[in-house]
């Protein structure tokens, strides 16, 4: 984080389809009726509580995530999407996520993981994401799960002031 | 002569204010590092008492049983974090040396406690198991016969059990002909999975709709409100409309295909496209109630992930000849 301006640098990863885009676009109040699966990456400046916040949105398609890494330098907080009706593939996120985190480049972002589309019927409860995700493994980085929607944007709010509040603390005491 | 003494007894009461206004400025400055000096002295023992009770809790961890340990590390690592944010709270007042030493204390507490859970818990290993699992189908009575199958190794198998319990899947089933209704599937979150030369007709308006490892199948599928998502899937006919479709890993596939935003493909070939055609009774209602545009339809906007030249069209799908196309499904019902 560069302190003087209160830059914060989120980026925002997970499987394709877990509504990466959509969560970025609901938080910046833009329309997501017409969101197309990401091509590369979204990148959205915004000012939330004193904070300017660069948000990082890249593509989870298979033959993107080897070009993930090239988003890692200077992340503060990184935000790992699920989709937690899609049941199926919980086993490819959970690896994908561990991977993720032994990553040194990402060594000091907090993680903050957001189980969307909680509104589905049949989507997993936070406590079966927390255990098949293995999080509770996690103990290299500061983390926090909470159910959204981004559809209907509850608790996106929530979630985002989680992370910066915990990223304010630890650049604040580093100084 | 008066005159002279009057500038003196001036000079003199000028001076004298200034030493006592300077007198008040060092008072001031003495009360404030004091109140200073209270802060950081209350800081310290805060915090010093603090950091002896993590570390107490570091030394019992020894004396713990093995089922209770992973707990009392979680409440260790809790502490700490506790004791970081008081001590960012505090960093106004405390002095830059003294903020480095609190925070070295801090990691080497960190460090502490992390090896001796390394020592004490060996981490699970983290890999890709073979699971055997039972598959629940549930969803409506949809799947009829339950059978126990083992999955294939491959990333697609189920984590848990219990993750399973409220999907609505039709899953393993060969030469069946399947119809389900609105009521049905509305706004679910439908599931089809493993068939071999089945035809399933969709008629009504899910959220989503999940297809993978179908062969030979024929799926028709009303207005889906946001994304399909298809993975392995061999020589089928799809008719789907939907805001998103995502196609992976799939071949020889014709697809019928309404979407509002875009399509994407990876690591598929012999993908035809053509526009979507499917009628059915109440068709435009289940298109209002899924906030899908009927109008707006994209079908011919598929970016492929594996084709990345932007003057070339993608080998990888093409448009379906009109001579090709079937126009009218209903012989299919």
């Amino acid at each position: 984080m560069k302190q003087k301006e209160k830059e914060i640098r989120i980026l925002m990863l997970g499987l394709d389809n877990a509504g990466k885009t959509t969560i970025l676009k609901k938080f910046n109040g833009e329309d997501i009726n017409t969101i197309s699966p990401t091509l590369g990456f979204n990148i959205k400046t915004l000012e939330h509580r004193g904070f300017k916040l660069n948000m990082w949105d890249v593509g989870g398609q298979k033959s993107l995530r080897s070009y993930w890494r090239n988003y890692f330098e200077c992340t503060d907080g990184l935000i790992w999407v699920v989709d937690s009706a899609d049941k199926r593939r919980l086993k490819d996120c959970k690896a994908e996520l561990h991977i993720l985190l032994q990553e040194e480049r990402l060594s000091g972002a907090t993680l903050l993981v957001f189980a969307n589309k909680r509104d589905l019927p049949g989507a997993c409860n936070i406590e079966e994401l927390r255990d098949i995700l293995d999080l509770d493994e996690i103990k290299s980085h500061h983390w926090h799960i909470i159910w959204c929607s981004a559809v209907t944007g509850e608790n996106l709010l929530q979630g985002i002031d989680w992370l910066i509040s915990d990223i304010a603390t630890r650049i604040f005491t580093l100084d | 002569m008066q005159e002279k003494c009057d500038r003196k007894i001036e000079m003199l009461t000028k001076r004298d204010l200034e030493r006592k206004l300077d007198l008040q400025k060092e008072q001031e400055i003495r009360n404030l590092t004091n109140a200073d000096n209270e802060k950081i002295d209350y800081f310290e023992s805060v915090f010093n008492e603090k950091r002896q009770f993590i570390a107490d809790a570091i030394d019992e961890a020894h004396n713990i049983d093995i089922d209770k340990l992973g707990v009392h590390f979680n409440n260790i690592s809790r502490d700490i974090l506790i004791l970081q944010k008081y001590l960012a709270a505090s960093n106004i007042f405390l002095r830059g040396y003294d903020i480095k030493i609190y925070q070295q204390v801090l990691q080497n507490l960190t460090n502490q406690a992390r090896d001796l859970e390394d020592k004490l818990l060996p981490k699970k290993k983290f890999g890709f198991k073979n699971k055997k699992s039972q598959k629940i189908d549930i969803g409506n009575g949809i799947n009829g016969n339950r059978k126990k199958t083992i999955d294939e190794v491959d990333s697609c198998a189920p984590t848990k059990l219990d993750a399973f319990e409220d999907l609505n899947a039709v899953s393993d089933r060969s030469d069946t002909n399947l119809v389900l209704s609105n009521s049905q599937i509305f706004k679910k979150d439908i599931l089809l999975s493993k068939l071999n030369n089945c035809k399933i007709k969709l008629f009504g308006s899910p959220s989503t709709l999940h297809m993978n490892y179908l062969k030979d199948c024929y799926i028709f599928c009303g207005p889906v409100s946001t994304s399909i998502f298809v993975e392995s899937c061999e020589n089928c006919t799809f008719v789907i409309a939907c805001q998103q479709l995502r196609l992976h890993s799939s071949k020889n596939i014709n697809i019928y295909l309404h979407v509002t935003s875009r399509a994407i493909m990876e690591d598929s070939s012999n993908i035809f496209i053509a526009p979507y055609n499917l009628e059915y009774e109440n068709i435009q209602e289940d298109f209002k109630k899924s906030g899908l545009d009927g109008c707006s339809n994209n079908w011919t906007a598929i970016d492929d992930f594996n084709w990345l030249k932007l003057d070339k069209k993608s080998p990888n799908w093409n448009v379906l000849d009109e001579a090709k196309r079937i126009e009218k499904w209903s012989s299919f019902f």
